[in-house]
């Protein structure tokens, strides 16, 4: 949980990563022999020590989270903004957030208070070409804090609901590296049978960029850890998952079909609450992108699932994030995974 | 003050905690208060002078906020909104709930259609979840009939100020300011309640004080944004305290404006009047009362309100409180009007 919430309240958006990837590194130096920053900017490791006799199992999981970029500075310090990533334009009014300039500047997306409406306009759509930040500076005042390309994060602190559930925005895709760091917790002290080399990637948000450059010519399997959406009442229940259903696992073209069934069969075997996710054919997921790279690359996806993905309130289980670590775990420290 | 003002509790219908920071913060400097059968909260300070004229201040404890409704079987809560609250500023924000995190979206932005992402979502679409796992679990937070308030902490950005419930705890803490000075004037301050769901609370409460005059400190509209035609914007943010000539519920008494005209004027305090004649507040109940008052209402502009992220000016704040001082002292120097 204080890891998650570290690493949640950290910010990297999707193409401003530096910061957050330093970081990683530095959390990464205390479980691994080698830990660097790629050209694209994404972080490589290799745990412990290589083996060249041995095979090589990556884990991979994004390091971005979606967020806006600054595109115009108005009259009286108000904002134009455009979307970095997908993001629903009607989560944004109300916002608050952080604009990422030379210092970091408060501010909120403004709405239209129902005083205002007119009985046509009620239903009136507000784009988020027609949204603003408000952030209470002159014109003149901003000239030195901010300008326009820096990155805005949609601020929402971590915070703990019932049982094990919490909710901040960038879940997407913290849990997921939550979970390998988790794993590599468990792994610290065990025989490895294979090579455990761990990417986080940067961009992934904006079309799964870093993962394209990871360099994966040793790499015999890769295991990719993301989110996937959880059941919500307005989500349609087919393709989504109750909070608590453990790791995910996701079956289809994008994945390795034998290797994917012996991940199930750990799983059943150690008792690790799971369930069966199907994609027919783009994950969506940076799977996607490293199935295709060299010679091409076996691959398992493991999810946690979330609710609201892409908002300021993205809401997992901790559990689930557990579940995910000990499966990884379980599967990369011996077994026959790769016969 | 104001920041203990806006983060407490008082939805029309449920203002005792709210209530209770004002009577708590009232009763260090005054010694004629109490609470009616409404839970309006009533403090009079007599003058020390000899024939004082009268005059009645009356500003709204309660702000707008949820009521839950119901309670799923999946364990979330829908609720109905309390007041005027656009269902837009609703999605992807927190909520207290008796005390523990809720969170109000919308399911992710992957799972809705072209059409549906075009298409605002009204009050009976949404629901808030607290991570319960199911009806049970929910039920022992929250039953159908408690309230829930936005979880917006009072925060200074810029050269301004962003809460929730700016609306009106701002008169609130003016007149609490008002209370802790003598006055040459009988005065009557009434904190009322339930002015959001239709001006009730100030017409039980401002009746059989007979003022010489009454003027209601409200937090208003304010729509000074980029694009927005002049003529258009209410209020001007840090442009001084507005005073309405007509609203929805009122027309502003002519000779009390041109008293607080007078004093503005004499004392160099800038104001403005409200350009819109949409809204309306308890000076329309109060104008009615006993046979009829002569009411103003004078508000500090605010920016959003009605929602989680209402914003005002400082220098608003402080010029309104200082006209309304001055009316007060002038009023004891130069008597009523008619008199």
């Amino acid at each position: 949980m204080e890891i998650l919430k570290k690493l949640a309240d950290n910010s990297g958006i999707s193409g401003y990563e530096n910061e957050f990837a330093k970081s990683l590194q530095k959390m990464l130096e205390s479980y691994c022999s080698q830990v660097e920053i790629n050209k694209t900017g994404s972080v490589v490791a290799n745990f412990r020590n290589y083996d060249d006799n041995k095979k090589t199992i990556l884990l991979e999981a994004h390091l971005d989270r979606i967020g806006l970029v600054v595109s115009e500075i108005l009259e009286n310090g108000f904002l134009k903004f455009k979307a970095l990533g997908g993001v629903d334009d009607r989560t944004l009014p109300a916002s608050e957030i952080y604009v990422l300039g030379k210092e970091s500047i408060f501010g909120v997306i403004g709405a239209l208070p129902p005083h205002l409406k007119s009985g046509s306009s009620d239903d009136g759509f507000v784009k988020i070409q027609d949204m603003m930040i408000d952030t209470g500076f002159s014109k003149e005042e901003l000239k030195d804090k901010i300008s326009v390309g820096d990155p805005v994060l949609l601020k929402c602190e971590f915070c703990e609901l019932l049982g094990s559930r919490v909710s901040s925005a960038a879940l997407d895709n913290r849990a997921g590296i939550a979970a390998i760091l988790c794993a590599l917790d468990m792994l610290k002290t065990e025989d490895l049978k294979y090579n455990i080399k761990i990417a986080f990637t940067v961009g992934e948000e904006l079309g799964l960029l870093g993962a394209r450059t990871i360099d994966c010519e040793d790499v015999d399997l890769a295991i990719v850890v993301d989110v996937t959406h959880g059941k919500t009442p307005d989500a349609k229940p087919e393709g989504t998952f109750v909070l608590g259903s453990g790791a995910i696992i996701c079956r289809g073209p994008n994945l390795d079909f034998g290797i994917t069934k012996k991940v199930i069969e750990t799983a059943e075997k150690q008792g690790i609450l799971h369930d069966i996710e199907v994609s027919a054919g783009n994950t969506g997921t940076n799977a996607w992108v490293i199935q295709t790279l060299e010679q091409g690359i076996r691959c398992v996806l493991l999810s946690i699932p979330l609710r609201y993905m892409h908002t300021a309130v993205e809401t997992i289980d901790t559990d689930d994030v557990k579940s995910v670590a000990k499966l990884i775990a379980e599967c990369v420290k011996g077994g026959d995974l790769l016969a | 003050m104001l920041k203990k003002l806006t983060e407490s509790f008082g939805v029309s219908g449920y203002e005792m905690p709210v209530a209770d920071i004002i009577y708590e913060e009232v009763k260090k400097f005054c010694t004629d208060i109490k609470f009616d059968n409404m839970g309006n909260l009533k403090v009079f300070k007599r003058s020390k002078t000899e024939l004082p004229p009268k005059v009645l201040l009356s500003a709204h404890m309660d702000e707008v906020g949820l009521i839950i409704t119901d309670v799923t079987e999946e364990g979330y809560f829908k609720f109905a909104s309390v007041g005027g609250i656009d269902p837009k500023v609703l999605i992807a924000q927190r909520v207290n709930v008796n005390g523990l995190k809720g969170v109000i979206s919308t399911k992710a932005v992957h799972l809705t259609t072209a059409e549906e992402r075009k298409q605002n979502l009204s009050e009976d679409k949404l629901y808030i979840d607290i991570g319960a796992k199911d009806k049970n679990e929910a039920q022992k937070v929250a039953k159908p009939g408690d309230y829930c308030v936005f979880d917006s902490k009072y925060t200074e950005f810029g050269n301004q100020i962003k809460a929730k419930a700016l609306d009106d705890r701002i008169g609130c803490a003016i007149m609490i300011e008002i209370l802790k000075k003598d006055w040459p004037v009988d005065l009557y301050c009434n904190f009322t309640v339930q002015e959001e769901v239709g001006l009730r609370g100030a017409r039980v409460a401002s009746r059989g004080i007979n003022p010489d005059y009454a003027v209601v400190i409200e937090g208003t509209t304010c729509n000074d944004l980029p694009g927005v035609e002049a003529n258009l914007r209410v209020t001007k943010i840090g442009a001084g305290p507005a005073i309405s000539i007509l609203d929805s519920a009122s027309k502003g008494n002519e000779e009390l404006i041109a008293l607080l005209e007078k004093s503005a004027t004499r004392h160099n305090i800038p104001y403005q009047f409200k350009a819109s004649t949409a809204g309306g507040n308890d000076a329309g109940t109060i104008c009615i009362t006993d046979g009829g008052i002569k009411t103003a209402s004078l508000s500090v502009p605010c920016r959003y309100i009605h929602s989680p992220v209402c914003v005002m000016n400082k220098s608003d704040f402080e010029n309104c409180r200082r006209l309304i001082e001055v009316f007060l002292e002038d009023m004891g120097k130069d008597g009523k009007i008619n008199d």
